[in-house]
């Protein structure tokens, strides 16, 4: 499984999307993702990824493609 | 700035008291599943709550912790020079509930009591002010008292905020004693996010009037009227998750703390998520930091003694332990400390 396929499948767990939904998320038109689901979603990524997310980056995640982005550089 | 050091001034006992009714987060009507539940407890570590019933005030939880570790300090009430009642959900306006306290309580009228309304960053700051009224040794018994009623001014209909907060009073007791290892702290404010924790009606600049009494929905799960507390979730992490844990190591830098003799860092309980972040930040081994959050949730003041009295009470009963401590929240206000606790007088809980 690819990173882009893993991290689509915490955000349809994390946020009840379908795939399709998971790739275009951008927090401010998912209604799971409130502050609770911000912490559900990073909980998610790094236990699933086996990192620890620095506090900059785990701020600036405010979409699909950001935390793509961010998920690269560990 | 923000650096203060108060010297001659030991902990020397801790009391606690909760209500006895338990609120289980599992069960709470708004989640639309068990899963949505259990997802809620994971992230945020809090399985459960102590929840007061109504009519129950901060001082009715605070009065039996204190007259409990009174006793068992061998303390009369009267040898107690000052008390101070950090809360934000007080009695009432006005007057202080310090001032009731000292009443109820039979301290005596040259006792010098005040309230300090502040939130999470409180039992900090109220040992910053305690120690340092005590230092010169004219006051040599002294008590900080954390009690809030958090459940009473959030919205039981607000998904965002039930889930977490709990009800709680703790007493930290101090005396003077010249032979004391300093307290050293590091203390913060950021006015500009007072709106990220706050309670709009109440008050002077808005009273309350009969239209803020009405609920209304905010959103989807969030039922608030005026005088409920408006916590901003994310204004809150994106402040937690950065603002504590630069303070401890600007205090661990300037006051030059030796983290590997540190025994314990008892931080806020407000959610696992950040205070993991905080420790890790400070490569602690997970045994060093202990959590209450799990069966109390967030008693905003009273976190870190209630961590303290539940957690590590027996440790601290037995022998010294070299402490670090970091409150942080509504304000936005943080504050971190350096103290040491030896055989420290730690009551049971009490449950009314």
């Amino acid at each position: 499984m690819s990173n882009k396929e893993k991290l689509i499948d915490i955000f349809v767990t994390t946020f009840g999307l379908t795939p399709a939904e998971a790739e275009g998320a951008v927090f401010k038109n998912t209604p799971a993702w409130d502050s609770v689901g911000h912490v559900n979603l990073m909980n998610a990524i790094e236990e699933g990824f086996g990192i620890s997310l620095e506090p900059d980056d785990i701020l600036d995640c405010k979409s699909f493609a950001q935390a793509e982005t961010m998920i690269a550089k560990y | 700035m923000g650096y203060l050091t108060t010297r001659n001034v030991k902990i020397v006992g801790l009391s606690a008291c909760v209500p006895k009714r338990i609120e289980e987060n599992i069960d709470l009507p708004f989640f639309v599943d068990q899963a949505e539940a259990e997802k809620v407890v994971a992230s945020t570590g809090i399985a459960r709550k102590r929840v007061c019933e109504d009519g129950v005030t901060g001082s009715d939880l605070a009065k039996p912790a204190i007259v409990r570790l009174l006793a068992d300090l061998g303390w009369s009430a009267d040898s107690v020079d000052c008390l101070f009642y950090v809360s934000m959900t007080r009695d009432y306006i006005a007057p202080q509930t310090a001032c009731i306290l000292q009443h109820e309580l039979g301290l005596s009228e040259s006792a010098f009591v005040m309230d300090l309304p502040l939130g999470c960053s409180g039992w900090v700051y109220g040992m910053s002010v305690a120690g340092s009224m005590m230092q010169t040794g004219q006051m040599k018994r002294g008590l900080v008292i954390c009690a809030e009623t958090n459940t009473k001014n959030r919205n039981k209909k607000d998904r965002g905020v039930r889930p977490l907060f709990g009800d709680a009073a703790t007493v930290t007791a101090l005396e003077y004693d010249v032979s004391a290892k300093p307290m050293n702290f590091v203390l913060n404010v950021d006015g500009s996010g007072w709106k990220a924790v706050h309670m709009p009606y109440g008050g002077m600049r808005n009273p309350t009037t009969p239209e803020c009494l009405v609920e209304v929905e905010i959103e989807p799960g969030v039922v608030r009227k005026g005088t409920d507390m408006i916590v901003n979730g994310m204004d809150v992490f994106s402040f937690a998750i950065k603002r504590p844990p630069q303070q401890l190591k600007d205090l661990v830098e300037h006051f030059n703390v030796d983290l590997a003799s540190v025994d314990y860092l008892l931080l806020h309980q407000a959610n696992k998520f950040i205070d993991e972040k905080i420790r890790r930040s400070l490569k602690l081994p997970p045994e060093k930091v202990p959590y209450s959050m799990q069966d109390f949730g967030n008693v905003t003041n009273a976190s870190i003694p209630l961590v303290m009295v539940t957690q590590i009470g027996e440790v601290l009963r037995n022998g010294a332990k070299h402490c670090l401590a970091c409150g942080f929240g509504v304000g936005l206000a943080w504050g971190s400390v350096e103290f040491y606790v030896k055989n420290a007088i730690v009551s049971d809980l009490m449950e009314v």
